[in-house]
């Protein structure tokens, strides 16, 4: 008696668990793939893009197609606000799990975009991953651009810059990193940079933030010194002239091999000595010409200044221009003087702040072909 | 009634009770009050729940085959003996009922988002229930078995979640300014640790555990330290002292943050996490609810165990409902730790300097 009850129970119970009841299929929710955060007016604008999901007809009804995306947009006072516009528009529930990437309007990042990454931050669906930018275009202007690289502007601004940052070709704080960066006073974060260049959707630069408002644009040409004092093992591309031949230019890739960051505090100044191991690999020369140890010297002297410019350039651009810690450098020392980072105003600190850059490099191959050949 | 277990089922249920709810807010509290010399902290009450656990085995050894209520009894009479197990009853109930109902609130703040709370703490006291009337040996295997599980998966996840962190964000690691800080800490850190009071209500036997229990105990407890210590450090490497101390949730709040690509459909780790850490919760309130029930079942010598049980399930379904919000809850919870100082700190030490006064310890030498 009691094991047919028991079994009769167990048959209720896979009844209840799998919660069937109420279920809704994947082609009645809003998917949301992107969202675009700009001000119009006194007025917060929300746009996006929702996924078009149709069932095939005449086929297995149960399969479902993503067939491009809807454009979608709504005003008003604040946040919320918007949201209750927004909901009015659509037949089904939104979801944002999907939602792959935030997009800032200019105007929106200026005012700044704190309460944006909180809202992100405790909205349980939307992904901590995501990845946030600033656009040169209004958002609402960068959905509607025709473009056949991807099924979305979402999804395509997401891969460019995705694609960038594995290439090591850009640094920009990650959604975790920018939730404990805003909590550190004179501290500023950098966010991906895109717009338009000859008609194409294309990543411009770096977008400095500071106290989560946009105070300038790094292009993307003058990135190189962050990225050679900020990204894990950064793998660069540098082309060089030769010292007799200045027609010739030799194309070498350079990694960082080590990066040492210590710091001091002198005469009531902060301090900051950054070492770099960088190896160069010659990829090929312009015209081949040979290559005496001389040259070679030459070529590393050369990247060496090349690297250390570059660096100090976007230093002294962060204390004039920016005025704020791009580099992150509060966190290292904090790190090595907790004691003296407390009492301190890191803002007023990092302004009179001295950077010593001591970059060391060595071209450890010239690649598979000998330019040294003797010919006969 | 009493029912003896073998050295490996013990540590289990040490793990078992000990681990559980008190993680996912670990990395918060810890970070709290030390920022990022937590793992001193952590160390230190490790090294202090080593002592009152062996202080507690050692009771239990000393008074072979006998359990709190019996040598509690012999050595401080009957009416204070009463006043320690209500005391225990109390304690073990409102851990029972408030780490159900908070378990659940965490449940349905971050997957359930919709399920009325009632029917997650129902579902929760049902399958608990079904686990504490099969009594001690079963829930011990229960323990061991989802123990291995539960510690292997932590790890793992652990360990992955430390890749995507940073070294510099737990620097710096040690700052000998803040000493008094840090021991003042480790007295407040110890409560994630409280748990081992369970051992009371297990009997040790002589010949079946041997000395070899204390080693067990022990060894559990630094075990479970070191589970802490992995566990706020890689938290606070990838989220960093200023961002982790405003969750709550702050084991999940890391994990969710972390995307790890080359693990396709696992990617995201928050779901297995979030199954590991409901089985650490489930096999902390089998042992709680085995505990109070075994309790009363010494108090009241003729009550019959599976209605004393049902008698619990339900009263504790209905209390378990009634703070009103997540922050009341919390309060009760604090409280209840303050009050596993009698448990763990004072009451065995009463009964330590009572079992040498009277010599017991010598006999068995």
């Amino acid at each position: 008696m009691m094991k047919k009850l028991s079994k009769l129970l167990i048959l209720c119970i896979l009844l209840i668990l799998p919660g069937c009841w109420d279920y809704r299929d994947i082609n009645e929710r809003s998917i949301v793939l992107s969202v675009g955060v700009d001000t119009l007016g006194d007025q917060v604008e929300f746009t996006g893009e929702i996924a078009k999901l149709r069932s095939r007809a005449g086929e297995d009804m149960n399969q479902n197609l993503a067939e491009g995306t809807y454009y979608m947009e709504a005003y008003g006072k604040d946040f919320e606000e918007v949201r209750i516009h927004y909901d009015a528009t659509f037949p089904y529930p939104i979801f944002l799990g999907a939602t792959q990437s935030v997009i800032f309007g200019e105007n929106f990042a200026k005012q700044g975009i704190e309460p944006y990454l909180n809202r992100i931050n405790k909205f349980y669906d939307y992904r901590k991953t995501l990845i946030t930018i600033v656009s040169q275009v209004p958002p609402r202007e960068l959905y509607k651009i025709n473009q056949e690289k991807e099924t979305s502007v979402g999804l395509l601004v997401e891969k460019i810059v995705d694609n960038l940052k594995r290439n090591k070709m850009t640094v920009y704080s990650s959604f975790d990193e920018l939730l404990s960066l805003i909590q550190l006073d004179g501290v500023g974060y950098l966010l991906p940079y895109v717009g338009l260049k000859n008609d194409d959707i294309a990543y411009l630069g770096l977008a400095v933030m500071k106290d989560s408002k946009l105070v300038s644009i790094i292009d993307y040409e003058e990135t190189d010194g962050l990225i050679y004092a900020l990204a894990e093992k950064p793998v660069l591309t540098e082309s060089l002239f030769s010292s007799e031949d200045k027609e010739n230019k030799a194309s070498l890739r350079t990694a960082v091999k080590r990066r040492r960051v210590k710091t001091e505090y002198r005469d009531e100044k902060v301090v900051f000595n950054m070492d770099l191991l960088v190896n160069g690999e010659l990829r090929y020369q312009y015209f081949l010409r040979p290559i005496p140890e001389e040259e070679e010297k030459y070529l590393e002297n050369l990247i060496c200044q090349k690297i250390k410019k570059d660096i100090t350039n976007i230093f002294e651009r962060s204390q004039k221009e920016f005025k704020c810690d791009i580099f992150q450098f509060a966190k290292h020392f904090r790190a090595e003087h907790p004691e003296i980072y407390r009492k301190l105003n890191w803002e007023e600190a990092y302004m009179t702040a001295e950077l010593n850059v001591n970059v060391e490099a060595e071209i450890i191959n010239l690649g598979l072909t000998d330019p040294n050949v003797d010919k006969k | 009634m009493n029912q003896s277990l073998s050295n490996k089922e013990i540590a289990f249920i040490l793990f078992g009770f000990i681990v559980g709810y008190g993680l996912m807010g670990l990395p918060k509290s810890t970070a709290e009050k030390a920022g990022s010399g937590a793992w001193f902290v952590l160390l230190l009450s490790t090294l202090l729940a080593v002592i009152f656990t062996y202080i507690i085995v050692y009771l239990g050894y000393i008074h072979e085959n006998k359990t709190i209520y019996e040598y509690s009894e012999m050595l401080v009479g009957k009416f204070l003996t009463s006043i320690f197990i209500t005391i225990y009853i109390v304690e073990f109930f409102a851990f029972f009922t408030m780490i159900v109902r908070g378990s659940c609130e965490i449940i349905r703040l971050t997957i359930l988002l919709k399920t009325p709370l009632w029917a997650l703490c129902l579902t929760f006291f049902l399958v608990v229930y079904f686990a504490i009337v099969k009594k001690l040996k079963v829930i011990a295997r229960l323990c061991e078995l989802y123990g291995i599980i539960i510690s292997i998966v932590y790890f793992i996840i652990l360990f992955l979640v430390s890749t995507q962190g940073k070294l510099l964000n737990i620097r710096p690691l040690f700052e000998s300014e803040n000493i008094v800080t840090y021991l003042k800490s480790s007295l407040l850190t110890i409560l994630p640790f409280m748990g081992m009071e369970v051992i009371t209500i297990i009997p040790l036997s002589r010949k079946k555990n041997g000395k070899k229990v204390f080693k067990y105990a022990t060894f559990m407890i630094l075990f479970i330290g070191f589970l802490y210590i992995i566990a706020v450090e890689s938290s606070i490497s990838v989220m960093g002292v200023e961002s982790i101390v405003h969750f709550k949730d702050s084991l999940l709040a890391t994990v969710r943050r972390v995307d790890i690509r080359w693990l396709q459909f696992l990617r995201r780790l928050d779901g297995v996490l979030l199954i590991v850490w409901i089985m650490s919760v489930y096999c902390t309130v089998a042992v709680v609810g085995y505990g109070i029930v075994f309790l009363i079942m010494k108090l009241f010598k003729n009550a019959n165990f599976n209605v004393v049980t049902f008698i619990l399930i339900v009263l504790s379904f209905i209390v378990s409902l009634l703070p009103q919000t997540f922050d009341q809850l919390e309060q009760i919870l604090t409280y209840t730790s303050y009050m596993g100082v009698l448990t763990v700190v004072i009451i065995p030490v009463i009964l330590l300097i009572v079992t040498k006064v009277k010599k017991y310890d010598e006999k068995v030498k």
